[in-house]
């Protein structure tokens, strides 16, 4: 697009969303600027454009909220088995998708996959992103607990944290289950 | 003719009939348990109930924030009865369902420490054989066992630290010796919270086997001290993080490595951590009781070693995984 084109013709949604993302060149953008403060539908278009990106990034901060740990785990073990770095993932999924593209898609997943994907997460805490020493201590001594005359930790980290375990879950009242270990 | 006396059991043949005694022996008492770090100490007082071959509880006395909860352990599965939080956790150790783990790092015991009785006595009224336990590669006493004589049940034990001093105790206070436990006491009780605590799956003994299935450079101690050996270890997620969990022994003394590529880190707000460096890199300790936590960052992998030996034994691991 040459910068009278830009100024005269109406953009289009890719060429908005990289100006938005200032991906254009310098001439190409001052032109877009030109038309926008002249064309106020195409005005209109872009400032909802520019809302949008920034309502799923404040998402996407907001809480501290992240892809679920697990799925970042998966990826990074794919990626470590094919033995390759950084820049090719990224090439190739830069090669399926522009980047102006992609940063607010991969931010939109992670919402979809947080709100929708998850559902024992959704309107819960979040995933803790820490884990109580408590957990490596208890971990430790039921592994040690084959060592002849081990002695667990006199105080079990079960009956003093909060959240015990590494991944606390409900599961039944012990009421309705008769109140008896059938373990 | 006259009969010949049996041969007298050698203090290796006491020990195994120690370990193998609360199988078959059920007992009512009170125990003390005591652990002594550098900085920190852990004591706790419990009643316990056994019910052989495999059910225990305990009730805690103290220390006070524990006044009124409880374990329940049935064979492999265990319950915290926390009674201030309403709430039952259930959890699962996979390592306790094969015994010859467990045979295993007894014969790993009788190579590493030689077993020598002492004079006898009596503990609460009870005869006792003392068994004392010596590195045979630092000469330096280990462990102090009182077996019952009538019972094999240990009645008391003793673990040292490299210069003598004691960094754990446990002893009954008062024992009795009974069949009449009823099952009810090992019940889980009613109008609680049930929640899923861990649920451990059974370890491999094949240490390299696991840390190559990490899915991530995982990486196993050049160094360890003598006598030690990996003996177990499983993969595990935490928090949705695939975290390796490798464990060493000598047969007494233990040693956990942990390790992730995750976006994990481990809180040790709890346990008053203090600032220690593995090679060039940033390192946090802490521990508790006579057990301690060494935690760093290297290249990315999260590592944590967790375990019964000193500080400097620890750094030593830390640093030769860095080699």
């Amino acid at each position: 697009m040459t910068n009278d084109d830009a100024s005269r013709e109406h953009p289009d949604l890719g060429t908005l969303v990289d100006y938005l993302h200032r991906e254009l060149p310098p001439g190409s953008d001052a032109a877009l600027l030109a038309h926008l403060e002249s064309c106020r539908p195409c005005a209109v278009v872009y400032e909802e454009q520019a809302r949008i990106g920034e309502a799923l990034r404040m998402q996407a901060r907001a809480g501290e909220r992240e892809l679920p740990q697990g799925v970042v785990a998966s990826i990074w073990s794919a990626v470590e088995r094919e033995g390759s770095v950084q820049e090719s993932w990224w090439e190739r999924l830069t090669a399926a998708f522009r980047p102006v593209v992609a940063v607010p898609l991969l931010v939109a997943l992670a919402i979809a996959f947080f709100y929708f994907g998850v559902p024992a997460m959704h309107g819960g805490t979040a995933v803790a992103r820490t884990v109580d020493a408590g957990y490596l201590l208890d971990d430790h001594a039921a592994l040690s607990s084959t060592v002849p005359f081990s002695e667990s930790a006199a105080v079990p980290a079960s009956l003093e944290q909060d959240r015990p375990g590494g991944n606390q879950q409900w599961v039944a009242d012990a009421g309705a289950a008769g109140g008896a270990a059938t373990h | 003719m006259l009969a010949t006396a049996a041969p007298s059991p050698s203090p290796t043949d006491v020990l195994r009939a120690a370990m193998q005694a609360p199988s078959h022996v059920s007992y009512v008492g009170e125990m003390q348990t005591m652990r002594i770090g550098d900085q920190h100490g852990e004591v706790a007082i419990y009643r316990v109930e056994h019910r052989a071959p495999d059910m225990t509880r305990k009730w805690y006395l103290a220390p006070e924030a524990l006044y009124g909860d409880s374990t329940i352990s049935r064979g492999s599965v265990s319950f915290a009865v926390d009674v201030k939080r309403n709430r039952v956790v259930v959890s699962e150790n996979g390592a306790l369902d094969d015994p010859d783990v467990l045979a295993g790092n007894f014969d790993l015991l009788v190579k590493n420490y030689r077993a020598v009785f002492g004079p006898n006595e009596t503990f609460d009224g009870h005869p006792v054989r003392v068994i004392t336990l010596i590195n045979k590669y630092t000469g330096e006493t280990a462990m102090r066992v009182h077996v019952d004589a009538q019972n094999d049940l240990v009645l008391e034990r003793e673990r040292f630290a490299s210069n003598g001093s004691v960094v754990e105790e446990t002893r009954f206070e008062h024992i009795r010796y009974s069949n009449d436990i009823p099952p009810a006491v090992f019940a889980m009780p009613a109008k609680m919270d049930v929640v899923q605590g861990d649920a451990r799956t059974k370890p491999s003994s094949d240490v390299n086997a696991i840390a190559n299935t990490a899915g991530f450079a995982a990486r196993t101690p050049p160094y360890l001290p003598e006598g030690f050996v990996p003996v177990a270890g499983y993969v595990v997620e935490i928090n949705g993080v695939r975290t390796i969990h490798l464990l060493y022994s000598d047969g007494i003394r233990t040693v956990s490595l942990f390790e992730d590529k995750g976006p994990n880190s481990v809180d040790l707000q709890r346990y008053h951590p203090t600032a220690a460096a593995v090679g060039p890199d940033a390192a946090q300790s802490a521990e508790q009781g006579s057990t301690r936590l060494l935690v760093w960052t290297a290249a990315g992998v999260h590592y944590s070693l967790v375990g019964d030996l000193t500080q400097p034994e620890l750094e030593k691991i830390a640093d030769s995984l860095g080699e």
